[in-house]
């Protein structure tokens, strides 16, 4: 029997997809850029992004019968091959990107003499093989580290709460305004456009799909509560300063856990959260590069797709460390203006899609 | 197919090539730093592991380099183990890395095992290294310095609990300057018995400044570092004391004057006056002289710190955060404008208990 999605199924995947650029990446850029300001500069960021949240969803339930290949294919025509090739392109630089940065910071951290290379093979094995379960196996990976994400936060929130000082948030208008957008700009970028990977599914297979945009919005808020939760509790701890000092604030963070000086040194499962929102996100990634290669280029054999799969796997390992050169500052800039290129490509690509919609269903209520 | 797989993750699986079997670990405990002809001295207190007595006794190792990161190396090739600092619990800076500006703190900032919640103590005249010395059992080894500070702050106040993270946070704050706990010998001859001496800060110039007792207490106070701590107020020549608890101060900075509100809960301790206490205003003298010397104090401390140019009350930092246009912080030096601050202080005593005896035994003869 083929097993069913539902809307939170679908959604839950949320809360992988706009956390895994997060941590490590897009927080650092902003806290560096805004300073204390980066709470409002959250709150910014989130208010910009239900713009596109609000694109994605009508593009979702456009043509809700067709895969996002398909889409392209039947409003774009013959344009439709080099878009997908386009966006197979994209999500493999970010899906790259993310597994680099988590290896990176596994081995920066845990296993300093192992190579990044080394553990980025591992993960990467990891999520084509989910990949390669296709969306139902996916989507009950991602509901269970949805629990998994929400009851660690609450736990690591609560453990850190008396080490809370809010007086570490002050003063809070120190920068430029214009760093305050950008860094809300970044922040709605890196937050929301990763949501667009929800793709994977076609909107009729979702079984209550009716509820899908209820359910949306409700997995958003939460991520974005999360967020906004665990930076405004570590600039209370650490303050904007050493946050700027350290290469991994948010990390760091946990290590100030010391429940009654008992329950002490669990960073280590706190951090389970970066974790668990790369793999999650980034397998989805991956499902939606095959799902393109299959509906681009007619492949109909699932042995094929799945070697193709690990040859696409087998690149982005080797991949980053051709990027990623060692020079930090440059990878810095790689790993947030490549992104943005990438997820602003998507913006523009849904945008022009709807208003391409718009004017064929026009046309023809017109005829 | 998974065949395939399942061989990559078998060699994904053979182990990691850092791991290191616990008995090639030198877990340190204690360290201390000293600074002298560009060259760190570094002595790890370390834990023996071959030791075959109950208790696990300590060994010291010492190098000297340019970097704490190379001694340390030196240390491992001394012990032949590698050197954990995970599990550090003090370490002992002398003050002429304070005083010099040695960057000590980048190498437990840097170093991913280091877990930054040890505590940092300096000495007055001492070499750090003697203070380590003289631990070598476990029982007196940097275990104790670790409960050292934490016991003084629940009881007596007279010293300040620093640890690294603290430190790190204080030394980036605008407008505060860092107060170091300072560790000596009781008998420095013999080099016996470990106590805790008063406060000692730098200001921007690097000039030492050292707090008395009495300044230390009304510091925490200020601080609200204190949970509770005992005064000694003077009555007619003779003296009472008073045991504070409850403390608790607020800053506030409004119309360009600096607001320090203290409220502490007070019970009397030991009572020598001559004033008897079952006198109908007795509670009313106490409290008043009690008031007298604590405000007292308050003031006398914010003159030290005015006359000194140090803001180690933190009031820059008060203001950098609520009125951050009222002085640029990172171009101007905020120790030399502290003296033109105005600073009003108000202070609210609650005695709340003579104690277990209605009179005082002098009084009962009399």
């Amino acid at each position: 029997m083929k097993e069913q999605i539902n809307s939170f199924s679908v959604t839950s995947l949320l809360l992988a997809l706009s956390g895994s650029t997060y941590w490590g990446i897009s927080s650092s850029y902003i806290i560096f850029k805004a300073n204390t300001s980066v709470v409002i500069s959250l709150i910014l960021g989130f208010l910009l992004s239900l713009l596109y949240c609000y694109i994605l969803l009508k593009f979702f339930s456009t043509l809700p019968e067709e895969s996002f290949a398909n889409k392209l294919k039947k409003l774009y025509g013959k344009f439709s091959i080099p878009l997908n090739i386009l966006f197979i392109i994209t999500t493999f630089l970010l899906s790259s990107t993310l597994n680099y940065r988590l290896a990176k910071f596994l081995s920066s951290q845990y296993l300093i003499d192992t190579p990044p290379i080394y553990l980025n093979t591992f993960i990467i094995f990891l999520i084509t093989y989910i990949a390669t379960k296709k969306t139902e196996t996916l989507t009950r990976v991602s509901v269970m580290s949805f629990y998994i994400c929400l009851i660690v936060f609450v736990l690591d929130t609560l453990a850190l709460l008396p080490e809370i000082s809010l007086i570490r948030l002050l003063p809070i208008l120190t920068v430029p305004e214009g760093n305050i957008l950008l860094s809300a700009f970044i922040f709605s970028v890196f937050f929301s456009l990763p949501c667009f990977y929800i793709n994977i599914v076609n909107k009729n297979k979702i079984v209550n799909k009716e509820k899908f945009n209820k359910s949306f919005m409700k997995v958003y808020f939460i991520s974005f509560l999360i967020h906004f939760i665990i930076m405004f509790s570590t600039i209370g701890i650490l303050g904007i300063d050493l946050m700027n000092l350290l290469s991994y604030p948010l990390y760091s963070v946990l290590k100030r856990i010391n429940v009654s000086s008992f329950i002490i040194s669990i960073e280590n499962v706190g951090i389970i959260l970066w974790f668990l929102y790369v793999i999650v996100g980034t397998s989805a990634m991956f499902l939606f590069m095959i799902n393109q290669i299959k509906d681009t280029f007619k492949i109909k054999k699932e042995k094929t797709l799945n070697i193709i799969l690990y040859i696409i796997g087998l690149i982005a390992i080797i991949f980053p460390n051709i990027i990623f050169n060692k020079s930090l500052i440059n990878t810095s800039f790689k790993m947030v203006i490549m992104p943005t290129i990438c997820y602003l490509f998507s913006i523009i690509i849904c945008l022009i899609s709807l208003i391409i919609y718009k004017l064929k269903t026009k046309k023809i209520t017109s005829q | 197919m998974k065949k395939i797989i399942l061989f990559f993750t078998l060699l994904l699986l053979t182990g990691c090539s850092d791991y290191v079997e616990i008995n090639e670990l030198a877990v340190a405990t204690g360290m201390a730093l000293d600074y002298k002809n560009n060259e760190f001295t570094v002595t790890l207190q370390i834990i023996d592991q071959q030791s075959k007595e109950a208790q696990n006794k300590m060994i010291l190792f010492e190098a000297n380099a340019e970097s704490i990161d190379k001694a340390i190396g030196k240390i491992s090739k001394l012990a032949n183990k590698k050197i954990f600092i995970s599990h550090l619990k003090a370490i002992i800076i002398s003050p002429e890395i304070i005083e010099k500006q040695i960057n000590y703190q980048d190498y437990f900032i840097r170093d991913p095992k280091s877990k930054m919640n040890f505590f940092v103590y300096t000495t007055n005249d001492l070499n750090p290294k003697d203070i380590l010395e003289s631990q070598t059992n476990s029982e007196v080894s940097s275990m104790y310095l670790d409960s050292l500070l934490s016991f003084n702050e629940d009881v007596y106040s007279s010293s300040v609990e620093l640890k690294f993270f603290n430190l790190l946070l204080e030394s980036l704050d605008q407008g505060k300057n860092v107060v170091y706990p300072v560790i000596t010998f009781k008998d420095k001859e013999k080099k016996k018995d470990i106590i805790l001496e008063n406060l000692i800060t730098y200001n921007y110039k690097n000039k030492k400044l050292t707090l008395n007792e009495k300044e230390s207490i009304t510091y925490n106070i200020l601080t609200n570092n204190a949970k509770e701590t005992i005064i000694d107020i003077n009555c007619d020549n003779k003296k009472f004391s008073l045991s504070l608890d409850d403390i608790k101060t607020k800053f506030s900075w409004k119309n360009n004057t600096f607001n320090i509100d203290t409220t502490l809960g007070g019970s009397l301790g030991s009572y020598e006056c001559e004033k008897p206490l079952t006198d109908k205003d007795a509670e009313k003298y106490i409290n008043d002289l009690a008031y007298k010397t604590l405000q007292d104090n308050i003031n006398n401390l914010i003159k030290k710190a005015k006359e000194n140019e140090n803001d180690f009350l933190g009031i820059g930092n008060h203001i950098y955060k609520f009125d951050y246009s009222y002085f640029n912080f990172k171009k101007n030096n905020w120790d030399q404008k502290l003296k033109d601050i105005d600073i009003k202080t108000k202070l609210t005593l609650n005695i709340i208990s003579k104690g277990e005896a209605r009179f005082n035994m002098e009084g009962e003869k009399q």
